[in-house]
């Protein structure tokens, strides 16, 4: 879990982790593709700059395998820890920032990823989704019980 | 008595009589013989036969019998005019008889047919007045009882017209109220509409303001604090 930290650092939102999950497969396709030319040959042009960075800083550090075969079980493991991070649906009033978003994840202190979704109609404040809980904190809800109360009265 | 006379008595008696008897036979002989000479002088000039009697035989003269037949002939010509006359005379009268009969059945006739149609007159009249008198009795009777049945019909129609009236009253009392229903509940359903409209419009028209009232660093303000309530709530565990 710890060797792929790089990761899990540039995971953010559920845009993040779709487009890691898609540079995987799209490694995976190559691994056993011309054996005799290296993987980080193999790979140059097919996946993103940034994914290429993330396994040779791995690669420095001796955490990435050499043979396909290993290459194609650390990408399996890979893949799963990612797939395996818990999403957090947040519906908001507004178009958050990157450095918000960020904010964010660390002041939930745990690794989640951010499902984030635009809503104006909510007014402001946020509507919570995890792990099948559901908690509506918009300010849209909170005008209707005021107005619910005015009209009682 | 007589028919207690003694045998010889009764001998004598028939003895008498044969004697009497054979007396009689001898006179009887006797006259038939001078009959007989006598109808032998008549014949001496004609002979008339019987044939039905084949022992006599009498002689007539050719014209005796014409003049005995033109007789017979002009007496029965006679005879038979008298008969004609006779009977013509008991027809007319006979005919005379039954038209008197007639007139006698037609006269009585009439004279019944007069008391029948009398009778049936005295009859008719007295029916007439008796019906007159039943009429006026009827009358009476009737002009009290149509007065009674008037009245009570006017009494039953006093009651019923009470009753539809009452009927009516209380199905229009019925469709006042049920059109009053209908009336507070379309108010009422007009006045949640409206309600709802309003409370729409404000709502629309409150996130419209807020929407656009709120700012970027408001919103992240927000944002966080709900998080931090959700932190708090466990929301995250």
């Amino acid at each position: 879990m710890e060797k792929f930290k790089g990761f899990l650092e540039k995971i953010l939102t559920m845009e993040d982790l779709l487009f890691f999950l898609g540079e995987i497969k799209l490694a995976e396709s190559v691994i056993f593709v011309k054996p005799e030319v290296p993987f980080f040959e193999k790979i140059k042009g097919v996946v993103s700059q940034e994914f290429i960075e993330e396994l040779k800083k791995l690669e420095s550090l001796s955490l990435f395998p050499k043979n396909p075969p290993e290459i194609s079980e650390f990408l399996k493991e890979l893949k799963e820890i990612l797939q395996s991070l818990p999403i957090l649906k947040l519906e908001l009033a507004f178009l958050p920032s990157r450095s918000f978003l960020e904010k964010i994840s660390l002041f939930l202190g745990k690794k989640i990823v951010l499902d984030v979704k635009v809503n104006p109609e909510i007014v402001g404040g946020a509507i919570l989704e995890y792990k099948g809980k559901y908690l509506n904190l918009s300010l849209e809800k909170k005008v209707a019980e005021i107005q619910k109360t005015l009209s009682q009265k | 008595m007589f028919w207690q006379l003694s045998p010889q008595n009764l001998i004598l008696i028939g003895i008498l009589s044969i004697i009497f008897a054979t007396l009689n036979l001898a006179v009887l002989i006797f006259l038939k013989k001078k009959e007989k000479e006598k109808t032998q002088k008549i014949s001496s000039h004609s002979q008339i036969i019987f044939p039905q009697s084949p022992f006599f035989t009498v002689s007539v003269s050719e014209k005796f019998q014409k003049d005995l037949e033109a007789l017979i002939l002009n007496q029965t010509l006679h005879n038979l005019s008298v008969a004609k006359e006779k009977i013509l005379k008991d027809a007319e009268k006979i005919g005379q008889l039954y038209q008197d009969e007639v007139q006698r059945i037609i006269s009585d006739l009439k004279i019944k047919k007069q008391t029948i149609e009398n009778e049936v007159e005295s009859l008719l009249e007295n029916l007439s007045e008796e019906l007159k008198a039943e009429k006026n009795i009827l009358s009476q009777k009737g002009t009290q009882k149509i007065e009674e049945e008037i009245k009570n019909l006017f009494l039953v129609l006093k009651e019923d017209l009470k009753k539809a009236f009452s009927k009516y009253e209380e199905e229009v009392i019925k469709e006042i109220n049920l059109a009053k229903k209908e009336i507070q509940d379309y108010k009422n359903l007009k006045k949640k509409e409206i309600d709802e409209k309003f409370y729409e419009t404000l709502n629309q028209l409150t996130k419209s303001i807020l929407g656009r009232v709120i700012d970027v660093s408001t919103h992240e303000d927000l944002v966080l604090k709900c998080l931090e309530k959700a932190k708090r709530e466990g929301f995250f565990d």
